[in-house]
């Protein structure tokens, strides 16, 4: 089995990166993913609701003959407020837990984002760091037995971001939605003894802004409850009207919420560059947000205060947060782990990815903490890609030009290998 | 974890030379143009300099493009003659991220090909290239 069994360079691969917050998938060789979808599904149990929905929404149309369940997927489905609806993931720690809904939403991957059949298309997929064994073997399963891929191959998404910027030796520190992780790779594999991971992160964030909201007195609204509003000057109170009847789960609102507090740390929300000084930040120029009800507000030293604690969790009120890492103490104690003679290596590759990194000062602070922690001596260098979307779909990419590569091709697992070896030959080939 | 691409014979044959007999100052390779081998772009006699290096490094970077290199790297050290091989790996921030995943993804193949290598060096950007940096990563084994 080589190159012969493919051809030339264009075998019209698949990608999927799965995240915590959205799953991306696309070709090999595009830079940028085709459909970028939430990793929340809306669950309906009943099939009577699912029936009364129909006219309205849409999501997949086999699912409610055959299961119980129905599942909304995609933004559009899942985002529009359907009366008992459970937001829910198939994720958990980065891994799939729920492989029911993975394969509904690989369903529709294939479907609506692909417009293809899976059995054309060799796929490449990325994986924690963490994965386990008999994970990545079920994943296998699933792809080479339910939708049948020609090949298959399963890869770090630490390695393929290192890659993705130009390394085979780097700390990649991954800031998504619901972790933080520093990952150390050393040739082009993972260190895996020395991960270290933090749950700050983008939805820390979240939660951090929800508690300034309501220290200020501010409720927040999600769009979705708003059925008119009025236009009123800054710092007045909004005039708007709620939407009635709506009986929508806990598990939407709060997703709707965290919705709005995301493009809130997104617009407003600043890093300090040094540690947070009330008096310091306060000569800081404001920014003026307006909430989806209507209401503006400037905010000041605000903005600051609320994502200190990823830097430093002994700023925050619960006892709790000392125990935890700020975002230097995860790379420092993760590269502290490494062997000795690897660490001025990392130390000089230290790459950002994942959106929460995103947050404006994130990688002039990570700078600062990092250099205060490690000797002058020591050649540190943070690196961060400029644009967003190299930012947050580094790993895809990564993957989207390890697939297209001519010579890649006789490293894919083959259907025929998995036939003739197992599930274990994924483990065999994929390091 | 490899991408696959092959080692040309000519590569290690030359390799060999700079190794057994210091025959060159140092090799550039690249990969070929259908990206399938790593082949020999550039090896250079004594008569050149570091920056003569420096400069073919360059050359690369402004064609957006990645390079390995080995270069016999020669110093006192306590007054005692020193001589290492250093390998590189230039993969400068702003060749394209085709470049940097295809050269990433062959050097742990091509490095185990290769014995005797002191300092594995990664370079992006001037100041990795610097010569200050070269000796410290072959030097400081023995400080």
């Amino acid at each position: 089995m080589s190159g012969g069994v493919y051809g030339g360079d264009e075998v019209g691969a698949v990608v999927f990166d799965i995240g915590s917050f959205s799953f991306r998938a696309g070709f090999a060789g595009e830079d940028t993913p085709k459909a970028e979808i939430p990793t929340h599904v809306g669950v309906l149990d009943d099939l009577e609701a699912a029936m009364d929905v129909e006219g309205s929404g849409g999501g997949l149309p086999d699912a409610n003959s055959i299961t119980k369940k129905r599942y909304l997927i995609d933004t559009v489905y899942m985002k529009h407020p359907v009366k008992d609806m459970e937001l829910s993931t198939f994720l958990k720690d980065g891994m799939i837990e729920n492989w029911d809904i993975f394969e509904k939403v690989m369903d529709y991957v294939y479907s609506r984002s692909i417009k293809s059949e899976s059995n054309l298309h060799p796929a490449l997929m990325s994986e924690p760091a963490w994965m386990t064994k008999s994970k990545r073997e079920q994943l296998s399963e699933i792809m080479f037995e339910k939708y049948n891929v020609p090949a298959f191959f399963l890869c770090k998404n630490p390695v393929l971001s290192a890659f993705a910027n130009g390394r085979s030796t780097a700390l990649i520190l991954d800031s998504g939605a619901t972790q933080t992780s520093a990952v150390p790779v050393c040739d082009g594999y993972v260190i895996s003894q020395c991960i270290v991971k933090s749950p700050l992160a983008g939805d820390f964030v979240a939660v951090e802004c929800k508690k300034l909201m309501e220290e200020m007195g501010i409720d927040i609204v999600a769009p979705y409850t708003i059925a008119s509003k009025e236009v009123v000057s800054d710092g007045q109170a909004p005039k708007w009207k709620k939407k009635e009847n709506l009986n929508v789960t806990k598990s939407f609102h709060n997703y709707m919420v965290k919705d709005v507090l995301q493009d809130f740390a997104a617009s407003v929300v600043q890093v300090s560059d040094t540690p947070f000084d009330q008096g310091q930040t306060e000569s800081m120029p404001t920014k003026l947000y307006e909430f989806p009800h209507g209401y503006s507000h400037d905010f000041g030293s605000e903005r600051f205060k609320v994502c200190e604690g990823l830097f430093d969790p002994s700023f925050l009120k619960e006892s709790g947060g000392n125990s935890m890492l700020g975002m230097g103490g995860v790379v420092a104690s993760s590269i502290g782990m490494c062997d000795i003679d690897i660490r001025p290596s990392l130390y000089s590759s230290v790459i950002c990815v994942g959106g929460n990194t995103l947050l404006e000062g994130f990688t002039d602070r990570l700078n600062r903490d990092l250099s205060n922690k490690t000797l002058s001596s020591m050649r540190l260098k943070v690196v961060a890609a400029s644009s967003s979307s190299e930012r947050r779909f580094s790993s895809w990419i990564g993957g989207s030009i390890l697939a297209s590569l001519g010579a890649f091709q006789q490293m894919w697992v083959s259907k025929q290998e998995y036939e003739e070896g197992g599930k274990q030959t994924v483990e065999r080939k994929c390091p | 974890m490899s991408s696959g691409v092959a080692v040309a014979d000519e590569c290690m044959e030359v390799f060999d030379e700079v190794k057994m007999k210091h025959k060159w100052l140092y090799i550039i390779y690249r990969i070929s143009d259908d990206l399938t081998t790593i082949i020999v772009e550039e090896k250079a006699g004594h008569e050149k300099t570091y920056n003569d290096f420096v400069m073919k490094m360059k050359s690369a970077e402004a064609k957006k493009q990645c390079r390995y290199a080995v270069f016999d790297v020669r110093f006192l050290q306590n007054d005692v003659p020193q001589e290492k091989l250093a390998f590189f790996l230039w993969s400068p921030d702003c060749a394209t991220v085709k470049q940097k995943v295809l050269y990433t993804t062959s050097v742990q193949a091509f490095k185990k090909k290769m014995e005797g290598i002191t300092a594995e060096i990664q370079c992006t950007d001037d100041c990795d290239l610097t010569m200050s940096n070269i000796l410290e990563r072959c030097s400081n084994k023995y400080t």
